[in-house]
């Protein structure tokens, strides 16, 4: 889609949402959505991660009684300064009356950004209604009401559409319609019956919006224990579960021969999977950059929020192919090396150490005779041990001033699969 | 009784030279005097040397008007023996007098680096390597140069260091002539240009080395490339402790070595590297050195083999993961003093999302930070 058309495609969004708030902004569906809105409000809490020292609020956002024993349901991102830092950081709950009081987390489920917090003291009067959790998915374009705090500025009630699950994404979010804002994260989205079908986590700006499938919801439930788990076991489970669901989403891409396309001289992988999204770009000669250039760049930029400043999760496989009529071999090899390579993931100076790395020329069976200078480089998680960045690139001259590169990162993986990918990967190539 | 008498310079350096046979000699500026010396601080007839009868030299002021003393003494001498190769003050002129018999040190055998390094002030060699360094220089930017080749790039790239090189040899060659001791401009200029080549090729040694070595081969070429610079900068000081100021042998090496290890020393002082840490975190870190694909040399290793060498990859990674929680653990103890005072967390603005992003694409938590209303407006609470 280029540039212009999205822009139409973003304002026709927006006009859509317009008209649909209008068009129930009066009438018997305004009438039925206050009646549904009063009927859900004592069920809803904000949530705040206090700065012990300071006793500043440091984060806020919702959550929603899910069982009688004052059990809420909210994302991990809202609640995870606390799980990660409890001597910094403390949790409380507010409920629809402005009464306040501390919180325990039960459980959490990073890889879908959920948590279960339990209300620490008696239950405040009113709150005893948990949400019932809808047994089937709704139908696309059904109305979905998401409810929730944002910028604290008062319990809302926001209406949008279901579109159904995102098909770029391993861990499949709900696509939903409707402006979700800052502070709503971690509230419910129910249907017009007020059964909750998923859980507010993020917004891409312009009323899109996704939705934690309430299935993730139901499982996390039904695996809690009565008591909870201190809050370091639930740190190393973290761990197994991302290393287990990586795990996972590599068997799943190496599953299978893949079909390949054609790259300049090489066959590579493009779109082997739903959930890779994939693109390519080019330049052509010019005065000023006289080679050409391709790029074929798959990703899947679907990313385990883990602090802050840390997240992982995504994938991305670069190949990029130069050539030139114009330059000779040391101006070519002057351009090849501009090149930068980076990590995808996000991550802040205390997440991660230095890249360490390896790198020589190597000799792949199914690309000879061309040579590979290749560097794998791996970086480790300071408070996730265990788990692993990988950082990939293999580069080659061709003949008559041509040069090709394959490059992968992978994120939160241990390195016995990024192996095996990586073997998979650099067998599967050939020559075209 | 032979005598020789030296008309010497400031610096002790030799003007004039005359040997006597004679039982007495006359010093002074008049023309009837055996040593005549131009100065108008003299006397016509100011001093005069005699043997004794035991063969003992006597130097003798003859009532002069600034008299005779020694050098760094205030003392007027009136008479008094005199040693071989002593220095006296006459007027303002500065003498040595020797005995015929006075020992000479052995003859310091000719050394072909100070041949070389004198060769090297000749028109033609200087000429010619002045052009071997503007064919260097058009051929470095050539190959460089991506996109459209002008000349005036040439000019343009090498101006600042051809003219660094004109003014560091004009210097050393004022220097020199400061000294009086003879400068030799060419050769000066000369050396540079050889320095430069040197250098240039060492360089280019080393990227090749780059470029066909594996990760195990970068620290010791890396550590061969900070050498070649410290290497570069003791043959010019070597060189040119002996072109502009002939400092012996011996001495100059020593003087040269000295230089340069306090150079690298001050280089190399430990620094704060926190800002190369976050650098070697986020980028890919390792060198980068491509050249044209004929001047790979090397055998390259089997798939299998490079796969093999990653598990060391992972001790390394744990050695660094406990090096960094140390050291975060530190940081920490000093930041939770600092907050021991209550702080006011900067309100963050909500997440900025562009219109028009393709879901999934950017994704932007929606869990509020911090109180920050649109619009400024308080929070309900």
């Amino acid at each position: 889609m280029t540039f212009s058309s999205r822009w139409i495609a973003a304002g026709l969004l927006g006009l859509a949402a317009v008209l649909d708030v209008s068009a129930q902004s009066g009438g018997q569906y305004g009438d039925r959505y206050s009646a549904l809105f009063e009927s859900l409000r004592p069920g809803l809490f904000t949530v705040e991660v206090v700065h012990r020292a300071s006793n500043n609020k440091n984060a806020q956002g919702s959550a929603f009684q899910v069982s009688g024993a004052g059990v809420l349901a909210t994302n991990y991102h809202v609640v995870s300064e606390y799980v990660l830092d409890p001597e910094r950081f403390s949790l409380r709950y507010r409920d629809a009356q402005g009464e306040t009081g501390p919180l325990e987390v039960l459980e959490v489920d990073v890889l879908h950004d959920l948590a279960l917090v339990r209300i620490d003291d008696d239950l405040p009067e009113g709150a005893s209604q948990p949400f019932e959790l809808a047994e089937s998915e709704p139908r696309m374009g059904a109305t979905v009401l998401a409810l929730g705090n944002p910028y604290d500025i008062g319990i809302s009630l926001v209406p949008g559409t279901y579109n159904g699950l995102l098909e770029n994404q391993y861990r499949k979010n709900i696509h939903f319609t409707g402006a979700l804002n800052p502070g709503m994260s971690g509230g419910p989205a129910v249907n017009t019956d007020g059964e909750v079908v998923g859980v507010n986590v993020a917004g891409a700006g312009n009323s899109v919006s996704f939705l934690v499938p309430v299935a993730e919801l139901r499982a996390l439930l039904s695996s809690v224990s009565e008591e909870p788990s201190s809050l370091e076991e639930m740190r190393e489970r973290v761990v197994e579960r991302i290393i287990d669901h990586q795990a996972g989403m590599i068997d799943d891409l190496v599953a299978g021969d893949w079909s390949l396309e054609a790259f300049g001289p090489m066959m590579i992988p493009r779109e082997i999977r739903s959930w890779l999204s994939c693109s390519g770009s080019g330049s052509e000669t010019d005065s000023q950059t006289p080679w050409r250039e391709s790029h074929s760049n798959c990703t899947l930029n679907d990313r385990i929020y883990l602090s802050r400043s840390l997240d992982t999760g995504p994938v991305e496989l670069i190949f990029g192919w130069y050539e030139s009529d114009e330059l000779n071999a040391f101006q070519f090899a002057r351009v090849f090396e501009q090149n930068t390579f980076m990590p995808f993931n996000r991550s802040g100076e205390d997440d991660v150490t230095e890249f360490e790395c390896r790198e020589g020329w190597v000799a792949f069976e199914n690309l000879a005779p061309v040579n590979f200078k290749a560097s794998y480089c791996m970086r480790a998680y300071l408070d996730y041990p265990g788990l692993y960045d990988v950082l990939y690139v293999a580069r080659a001259l061709l003949p008559d001033s041509e040069g090709l590169h394959v490059h992968y990162t992978l994120a939160g993986v241990g390195h016995d699969k990024a192996l095996e990918f990586h073997r998979h990967l650099l067998g599967a190539l050939s020559w075209k | 009784m032979e005598v020789i008498v030296e008309q010497l310079g400031t610096t002790n350096n030799v003007l004039d030279r005359h040997k006597f046979d004679a039982h007495t000699l006359w010093l002074g500026r008049a023309f009837d005097n055996d040593v005549i010396l131009a100065d108008e601080h003299v006397d016509a007839r100011h001093a005069r040397l005699t043997f004794d009868p035991d063969g003992r030299l006597w130097l003798e002021d003859l009532d002069s008007v600034n008299g005779i003393r020694r050098p760094r003494h205030k003392a007027h001498i009136e008479r008094t023996e005199v040693k071989s190769g002593e220095i006296f003050l006459i007027g303002r002129s500065r003498i040595r007098i020797y005995l015929g018999t006075h020992p000479v040190a052995p003859a310091v055998r000719i050394r072909l680096s100070e041949v070389f390094l004198l060769w090297l002030g000749k028109p033609q060699v200087a000429v010619t390597l002045a052009l071997v360094f503007v064919a260097a220089k058009v051929l470095g930017t050539w190959l460089s140069t991506i996109g459209e080749f002008r000349w005036s790039q040439v000019i343009e790239r090498n101006l600042g260091e051809v003219l660094t090189f004109l003014a560091l040899a004009v210097g050393v060659y004022f220097l020199s002539v400061l000294f009086r001791r003879g400068g030799n401009f060419l050769a000066h200029l000369s050396l540079l240009i050889l320095v430069f080549l040197l250098s240039s090729l060492l360089e280019f040694a080393l990227s090749v080395g780059f470029f066909n070595a594996g990760d195990r081969w970068y620290p010791a070429l890396e550590r061969l490339d900070a050498a070649r610079g410290y290497l570069m900068l003791f043959v010019y000081l070597w060189s040119i402790l002996y072109l502009a100021f002939h400092i012996p042998l011996m001495r100059r090496t020593l003087v040269s070595a000295v230089i340069v290890a306090v150079i690298a020393g001050v280089s190399n002082l430990p620094k704060d590297d926190s800002v190369r840490r976050f650098v070697d975190q986020q980028t890919f870190p390792l060198k980068q050195e491509w050249l044209p694909r004929s001047l790979l040399l090397v055998q390259p290793q089997s798939a299998g083999k490079f796969e093999d060498s990653l598990q060391e990859i992972l001790e390394t990674l744990d050695d660094k993961r406990n090096e960094a929680l140390e050291e975060r653990d530190e940081d920490e103890g000093e930041t939770v003093e600092d907050s021991a005072a209550p702080e006011m967390p900067a309100p963050e603005s909500p997440p900025e999302t562009e219109p028009g992003d393709a879901p999934g694409e950017e994704d932007e938590s929606v869990a509020g930070r911090g109180a920050a209303a649109p619009g400024a407006e308080q929070p309900i609470e």
